[in-house]
């Protein structure tokens, strides 16, 4: 390169880019986990209290913005009140057949976990990593590989990252996540997959397996510590993979993950 | 000593505000690129090599909030902030009509830019790791995405004068400070 071209500018640049590759390269061994625990311990309070803020003010302009649909949504709340008390009787009925069903395909129930709820305080701003930041850590017995679920047992997750008095959770739609899941009604095992934050995928499932649309999908307890039983959604569309060899199913995530404020790390 | 701690303190709340109140307020993936923009800002108004600090400063603690690879988003804020330093030297002269306009431009340049260097490292960081397969099939088109730079202008519309008013009242504190190492 002719000397003119080489200004101190065009120097600090270089220098900078090659202390950035090098910081890349030193990042496989974990080499600023330490550093990173130290922000998050400083970012921490400011994170909660803009995260929470922030939450309930968009609440606020959500609720306001719906106040014109109430009228229409209130009509189809009494209809659907009157349809769920007739299914609240229907249900009495089915709920210890569920109990049995439940114990027989040694699924565990809900009431059995050690949760511990958490505020979301961060998100992924891109949707591309499609993770969270929780405002509990080690300090609350939180590590690494735990689910995470919402109220109802629905998977939204697992533990990665865990620092002091904070969490990084890998959602499902992450590229990285990889769960064993099973077809509730008709049995047929597979994986879910992410796909770079657009939604999840169960993969590897048989050629000779059923799978239909609506089918519910749930963990089936296979390989890692997930336990068997918890909700992931509903297959959406069926179809077979680009070499033939399996079929995946589109599975409709049973919650947004983007609006999540309060999660439950399970801990056993 | 004073206008270092803002700065810091700036880039800090940029960071928090980026990853902890904006993702309540937009849809997915048209979250403003807060830290961005004030690198962008800063780089326009002083060029590149007087930013360079705090380029990399915003660039580190955003890589550690987003738990992102350490020196990612550093290296793209570097590349977009000389490419910014250089066109804003070049083109930010004409009259004040014109110059809104290019500025608006060179935010959505240096956008774009952003996106598509960080996709391109993150890729060739995934391949080097053996995480995932290679994939170069990059368009502009791609990163182009419209929401991100219509929100990215929006929020630079909103903090350009508040930050305009900081600097001149930095440039004033330095300069009575060298007055005064001058006197003494």
């Amino acid at each position: 390169m002719p000397r003119k071209y080489l200004t101190s500018k065009l120097i600090k640049l270089i220098i900078v880019v090659g202390i950035c590759f090098l910081l890349i390269f030193l990042n496989p061994k974990g080499f600023f986990n330490p550093v990173r625990g130290f922000f998050l311990r400083v970012a921490y309070p400011f994170q909660k209290v803009f995260y929470l803020s922030s939450h309930k003010v968009s609440s606020t302009f959500t609720f306001l913005s719906s106040i014109s649909d109430l009228k229409k949504e209130n009509n189809d709340l009494i209809k659907e009140n009157n349809h769920l008390a007739g299914m609240v009787a229907l249900l009495s009925s089915e709920k210890k057949e569920n109990e049995s069903l439940r114990e027989q395909l040694n699924l565990v129930p809900r009431d059995k976990f050690d949760l511990e709820s958490a505020f979301v305080i961060g998100q992924d701003m891109h949707g591309l990593g499609s993770w969270l930041l929780i405002d509990k850590g080690r300090s609350s017995g939180i590590d690494v590989d735990m689910p995470v679920i919402v109220f109802d047992g629905i998977l939204v997750g697992k533990v990665v990252e865990v620092y002091g008095n904070t969490a990084k959770i890998n959602l499902l739609t992450d590229s990285s996540s990889s769960i064993n899941v099973l077809d509730l009604e008709t049995g047929s095992k597979g994986i879910i997959k992410g796909e770079y934050g657009l939604g999840i995928v169960m993969d590897m499932v048989s050629q000779s397996d059923v799978i239909n649309t609506g089918d519910t999908v749930v963990t089936s307890g296979l390989g890692s510590n997930m336990p068997k039983g918890f909700l992931l959604g509903k297959i959406q569309e069926v179809r077979a993979t680009q070499d033939k060899l399996f079929q995946q199913a589109l599975v409709m995530p049973r919650v947004k993950y983007s609006k999540l404020d309060v999660v439950f790390v399970v801990k056993n | 000593m004073f206008p270092r701690t803002i700065i810091f303190l700036i880039i800090f709340l940029a960071v928090i505000f980026q990853v902890s109140f904006f993702p309540n307020f937009f849809g997915e993936k048209t979250i403003p690129d807060a830290v961005l923009l004030i690198v962008m800002f800063w780089s326009a108004r002083k060029g590149f090599e007087m930013t360079l600090f705090r380029t990399v400063a915003a660039g580190f603690m955003l890589d550690l909030a987003i738990f992102g690879v350490p020196g990612m988003n550093m290296l793209s804020f570097a590349l977009v902030a000389f490419g910014i330093g250089f066109l804003s030297k070049r083109f930010l002269v004409s009259d004040r009509a014109w110059r809104f306009f290019i500025i608006l431009c060179i935010i959505s340049a240096g956008t774009i830019a952003n996106m598509a260097f960080l996709d391109i490292f993150s890729r060739v960081y995934g391949w080097a790791n053996a995480d995932e397969a290679p994939f170069f099939q990059v368009t502009l088109a791609s990163y182009a995405r419209p929401w991100v730079i219509l929100s990215n202008l929006i929020l630079f519309a909103l903090i350009y004068y508040p930050m305009m008013r900081l600097e001149k009242s930095f440039d004033f504190y330095e300069a009575r400070m060298s007055n005064q190492r001058k006197l003494f």
